[in-house]
């Protein structure tokens, strides 16, 4: 399918294809290398987060494909690692390398989750909810249907419960609502425009005083 | 207004009309002796029912505007068929045994045998149209089970006939009454436009198991919500009780978060139970807007002001503060000048609290409540005033409290709501009926103050749902101000 301009290849992307996406729609992400060769790049800055790179890998973490280094020999014994446990995991996948993902996370992030799914009702609705460990368990999460606009994004943070996170907390600076907002927005703006985007989320969208960071992504195009 | 014949027919036909007693087809007539307009009973059987000459089909009688078809479902799409043949603008299909029950073959037959013509159709299986300030009563709820409620500014659209009835009921005064069942044309959204255009109608509260089109309902909620409140109870959150909507109106009930999520963005005011709409219903319908979130209470019943202070105290979230205004009001009691606190000083005696919540004393009369609410008339700092009366002790005099009441309400440009509390007068025999039912001093207090336009209410927490109900409302009309 073929929408305002930008060819969206059909199915599910990688976490590398879908923060290249997303960072072209305004919603940035952590500077970060894909390599094919596990040949560690000298201009990495660290900590970083090494992980596998495979479309058809969905749950990373869980399956110990995801590793957090501090420096550049760490990352290569990950890197050699991860493969490793990819193919061993799992056999069928189709690996497009591995990920060396800058680690942004500041001592004021905060985890969101941001996503999108197809409503039976309202066709596609963004999801944002409180992210971390216990995401599932408190469910804390508000749904709008597209397009939003300002107001909805305000109205959504009102909604959730553990909204109080998000402000000034635990010494933490409140975070940049703005930054925040305006990232909806502009994952709102990129599904209206790429209706054929039906799935997918930013887990976690991290929130600092600063700025808000898409830290890892999926994206799955009809078709 | 495109649905103008729904609400004001000038003549309306029953077809299927009955001379049995009891049966839908000669309720739904009868309780049409009450209607302004010509009324036709269709029954090729008949030569006249009630006295009115019978009609054997609805195509011998020249202009009728709408047409309710009370008959057995296997000859009801044939009667149809004679109402788009006699140009008949609004059909209402009282009879169940389609989508409901899986035959959606005949409801396609419906859709087919109007299709391209000017006819439309209500339903099937609903309760139809009731307008009071017309006597329009399509109900087939026999008068004397249940008295119909007074002319009033708000209107219900009900997917459950029985459901809107209720609320119909408990609020006493309404503009329009719509039941439209499995809405396989006329739309619950179709409604609720021609209600916005609708000057007799100042609120709208619905009762939704599932929206015909979602998509299209958020898109033009907005518009509905800009011009008046709509409150919304959605039924069907349960996944048992999303099955049981299937079968009661033949539609599935959606995500229960995302739809919540959708009734916010489309500015509708959304409650959960039955008692929550009716009470914000009541509030939105009689009150002024509420400018922000702080209340002053003032009771002759510290326990019963007490419960209300815990109601109305919302959490400071501190969070919110970094959100634009319209998220920062929140509900709580507010907190008196040193000036007003003063004169409540010189005005009231030693033994009662004058902060807010105001507590009288048990002794208190009816010129204390007078002397107090004026005093609060002119605080420019408190959003509203909720008196909370107890007409237990000897000091109160019900009609005075109520004159005074009146009075307030009259100067008082913001929200004014009352609880008298509730007592059932056990004078007679125990295990009659008539035992239970709440016919008292209060209950014609409160009928007195209804019919003045003042929200009253028998419990704190209903007058609480009241409230936040105005209160949510006043926030989407921030919004709406500020357009961002």
């Amino acid at each position: 399918m073929h929408h305002g301009g930008t060819f969206l290849r059909p199915g599910r992307m990688n976490e590398y294809e879908a923060k290249q996406v997303l960072r072209d729609a305004g919603i940035s992400g952590p500077r970060e290398t894909l390599l094919t060769d596990d040949h560690i790049p000298d201009d990495i800055c660290y900590p970083a987060y090494v992980k596998i790179c495979s479309r058809d890998i969905v749950h990373k973490s869980d399956a110990g494909l995801v590793t957090r280094v501090s420096s550049r020999e760490e990352a290569a014994g990950a890197a050699t690692d991860i493969r490793q446990r990819a193919h061993r995991a799992f056999p069928d996948a189709m690996i497009q390398g591995i990920l060396v993902s800058e680690d942004v996370s500041t001592g004021d992030s905060r985890e969101l989750i941001l996503g999108t799914t197809r409503d039976r009702d309202f066709g596609p609705v963004v999801s944002l909810g409180i992210g971390g460990v216990s995401a599932e368990i408190y469910a804390d999460v508000a749904f709008r249907a597209l397009p939003l606009r300002k107001k909805d994004v305000y109205d959504m943070l009102h909604e959730l419960k553990g909204r109080a996170m998000l402000g000034a907390f635990r010494g933490k600076k409140p975070v940049n609502l703005e930054a925040l907002s305006d990232t909806v927005l502009a994952f709102s703006s990129l599904l209206t425009e790429h209706p054929e985007v039906v799935e997918g989320d930013i887990n976690p969208l991290l929130v600092d005083a600063e700025r808000a960071v898409a830290a890892d992504a999926y994206l799955k195009v009809e078709g | 207004m495109k649905l103008e014949k729904l609400f004001r027919p000038g003549s309306v036909a029953v077809v299927g009309a009955s001379r049995t007693a009891g049966k839908v087809g000669n309720i739904i007539l009868q309780n049409l002796t009450k209607f302004e307009g010509d009324v036709y009973p269709v029954n090729p059987g008949a030569d006249d029912i009630m006295g009115m000459p019978c009609y054997k089909s609805v195509r011998d009688i020249d202009d009728v505007d709408m047409a309710v078809v009370s008959l057995p479902q296997h000859i009801a799409n044939q009667a149809v068929r004679d109402c788009r043949d006699a140009g008949v603008d609004i059909v209402i299909i009282v009879t169940s045994g389609y989508g409901e029950v899986g035959n959606t073959e005949a409801e396609q037959e419906l859709l087919d045998i109007v299709a391209g013509t000017g006819t439309r159709i209500l339903g099937p299986n609903c309760l139809g149209v009731f307008n009071a300030h017309t006597g329009l009563d399509t109900l087939f709820i026999p008068e004397e089970k249940s008295a119909r409620p007074r002319p009033g500014n708000v209107s219900i659209v009900t997917q459950s006939g029985g459901v809107g009835f209720m609320v119909m009921n408990e609020l006493g005064h309404v503009s329009k009454y719509v039941s439209y069942g499995n809405q396989i044309d006329i739309s619950e959204l179709e409604i609720m436009e021609a209600l916005r255009d609708d000057e007799d109608t100042a609120v709208i509260a619905s009762y939704i198991e599932a929206l015909k089109d979602g998509r299209r309902f958020l898109d033009a909620m907005r518009g509905i919500t800009a011009r008046k409140p709509v409150v919304m109870l959605k039924a069907g959150r349960s996944t048992r009780g999303k099955q049981a909507a299937s079968s009661h109106t033949g539609s599935m009930a959606g995500s229960e978060a995302v739809y919540s999520g959708v009734l916010r963005q489309a500015h509708v005011v959304q409650t959960s139970t039955l008692a929550e709409t009716i009470d914000a219903a009541t509030a939105l319908s009689r009150c002024h807007p509420l400018p922000g979130g702080d209340i002053a209470v003032v009771t002759n019943c510290g326990g019963m002001a007490v419960m209300e202070t815990d109601m109305l105290s919302s959490h400071d979230n501190p969070f919110d503060r970094l959100l634009p205004a319209a998220w920062q009001h929140r509900l709580q009691l507010a907190d008196f000048s040193p000036e007003l606190q003063r004169h409540l000083d010189e005005l009231l005696p030693a033994h009662t609290s004058k902060r807010n919540p105001v507590d009288l004393g048990g002794d208190a009369d009816a010129d204390d409540y007078r002397r107090v609410l004026d005093l609060l008339a002119d605080q420019a700092d408190i959003d509203g005033v909720i008196a909370i009366g107890t007409l237990h002790p000897a000091s109160i005099d019900g009609g005075k409290l109520a004159l005074a009441f009146q009075r307030f309400a009259e100067r008082y440009s913001k929200p004014f709501l009352v609880s008298l509390g509730v007592e059932i007068e056990g004078k007679t025999e125990r295990g009659s009926s008539e035992y239970y039912k709440p016919v008292s001093r209060i209950s014609l207090l409160e009928d007195a103050l209804k019919e003045l336009g003042i929200p009253v209410y028998g419990t704190p927490e209903r007058l609480a749902n009241g409230i936040r109900a105005l209160h949510a409302h006043g926030r989407w009309q921030r919004i709406d101000e500020k357009d961002f």
